[in-house]
């Protein structure tokens, strides 16, 4: 009488969440910016994702699956710790844009792209989520609207902003330029 | 197709997202349209420079201590199918008996609840706590301290199976743990002589506020203690001696809750101190004797 699909079930879960761990814990880096927290955020969907695996269809992407359990999670708490605690610092804050982009349209710069990372931790949370999860993760659109759960016209205008965003950070920060046609490059 | 509309769709073209007439549709403005075709290259290079961004590797000490979580989690799912399993067993069992007793014998046996209870592995709850409405009983400490949600967030945090972070018998050791992290420098108790075993510790928030949460097994039970600044609890009790103590109306610290747990809250010596548990109010008493004695 005992449920042996049921153990089959906790090693299939094993098999398939164990090798997406670094991409969990990196997103959740980027998503907490800090190591504890990230670390944290990572064990309660370990937990949370097998507590409900049997609502996960076979067949179906399972690394979006878990990604959609860790935003949920991440959500939950960020909210909740929102609510709790007025002085905790806001994820989404705006940070401005160092310099003027418009004054930095010429002249000779260097490309620092290992900063690129920096400033898409600087991204609002809204911006980053997508953008690293198109560019670094590769999920398509549909998968981010499920991770993110939001409508897949909000997903392809939070990147199209997130992208822009992103340049214009980097233009500031003199790392890449624009031609004389007006096309932003790398230099 | 225009360069303005162009521009905006760029992105789900590299993303590809696009249908086959729409890839044709902007393909063919590209191939007429340098402008476009740069703003293509700067968008590639974008997305290119930010997917070779390396993310850092999971810990080791997280592998594990996922590893050992969902080892518990596995654990207590074949418990609780044990005990359904015992549990649809012994209705069997019982209704053949009891079919078997109403024949052979007209007069039922009265069944003794404690006995029961001690027999089914069950938290020494007692029975007559199980079905009483909620009810904050001290009036000094209404909508103060015994918030109902306060309470009901410590019953979950007690419940919720989460693993230790810190796993170790010895108080001081524990302490020396969460001393840097917490600003708590007070080691927990111990409740040897109730036959209880300190597991281990998690960082954890209480009230909103940084807390420790300490595990003891006691009995084979599981008793939750956070540990907290008082300071953000105003109203909360502050015990000032032994017989402050023993003078006080337990009502005051305690509070019972529907399923029949005990939720105690108190302060002492500057430290706040909250006992959740499913056993029975004397035996919180004396857990709590035990805390004020040190």
């Amino acid at each position: 009488m005992f449920n042996f699909k049921k153990k089959d079930k906790s090693r299939q879960f094993e098999e398939l969440s164990l090798p997406v761990m670094d991409s969990l814990y990196g997103t959740a880096l980027k998503l907490t910016r800090d190591s504890d927290a990230a670390q944290d955020l990572v064990q309660d969907t370990y937990l949370k994702a097998f507590k409900y695996f049997e609502t996960f269809e076979e067949g179906t992407n399972f690394k979006a699956w878990i990604f959609r359990v860790m935003t949920r999670v991440f959500y939950d708490a960020y909210r909740e710790k929102k609510r709790r605690d007025a002085t905790y610092l806001p994820i989404d804050e705006e940070r401005p844009v160092r310099g003027n982009v418009e004054d930095d349209y010429s002249g000779e710069r260097k490309v620092y792209l290992g900063e690129l990372e920096k400033y898409l931790e600087e991204l609002p949370l809204d911006f980053r989520l997508p953008v690293i999860l198109s560019d670094i993760h590769e999920f398509s659109y549909q998968e981010i609207a499920e991770i993110a759960g939001c409508p897949v016209g909000t997903v392809m205008s939070r990147l199209y902003r997130g992208r822009k965003r992103l340049r214009e950070m980097l233009i500031a920060s003199k790392i890449v330029s624009i031609n004389e046609k007006g096309v932003i490059i790398p230099l | 197709m225009n360069c303005r509309e162009a521009e905006k769709l760029i992105g789900l073209y590299l993303d590809n997202e696009f249908s086959d007439a729409d890839r044709i549709e902007i393909e063919e403005h590209l191939s007429s349209c340098q402008r476009c075709t740069l703003v293509l290259e700067d968008e590639k290079q974008l997305k290119d420079a930010i997917s070779v961004i390396r993310l850092e590797r999971a810990p080791a000490a997280l592998r594990s201590r996922i590893l050992r979580s969902l080892e518990s989690e596995k654990r207590t799912r074949w418990a609780f199918a044990g005990l359904k399993l015992a549990a649809t067993f012994g209705v069997i069992a019982f209704s053949i008996l009891g079919v078997y007793s109403l024949v052979k014998s007209p007069e039922a046996t009265p069944s003794c609840p404690d006995q029961m209870a001690m027999n089914n592995s069950q938290p020494m709850v007692d029975p007559s706590l199980r079905n009483q409405k909620y009810t904050v009983r001290s009036k000094r400490l209404k909508g103060n301290v015994f918030s109902p949600q306060l309470v009901e967030n410590l019953v979950v945090a007690h419940v919720r199976p989460e693993p230790v972070e810190k796993k170790s018998t010895d108080p001081e050791q524990l302490a020396e743990w969460y001393r840097g992290k917490t600003g708590l420098y007070t080691a927990p108790p111990r409740f040897a002589s109730w036959g209880g075993d300190l597991v281990g510790g998690r960082l954890s928030q209480f009230a909103g506020s940084d807390a420790v949460k300490i595990l003891y097994s006691i009995n084979g039970h599981k008793v939750t203690l956070f540990m907290f600044n008082p300071a953000i609890m105003p109203g909360i009790i502050n015990i000032k001696s032994l017989e402050h103590f023993n003078k006080l109306d337990m009502d005051e610290i305690i509070t019972t809750t529907p399923g029949g747990r005990m939720v105690a809250m108190f302060s002492w010596k500057g430290t706040g101190y909250s006992l959740i548990a499913d056993q029975k109010k004397d035996v919180i008493v004396s857990l709590m004797k035990s805390i004020v004695s040190r």
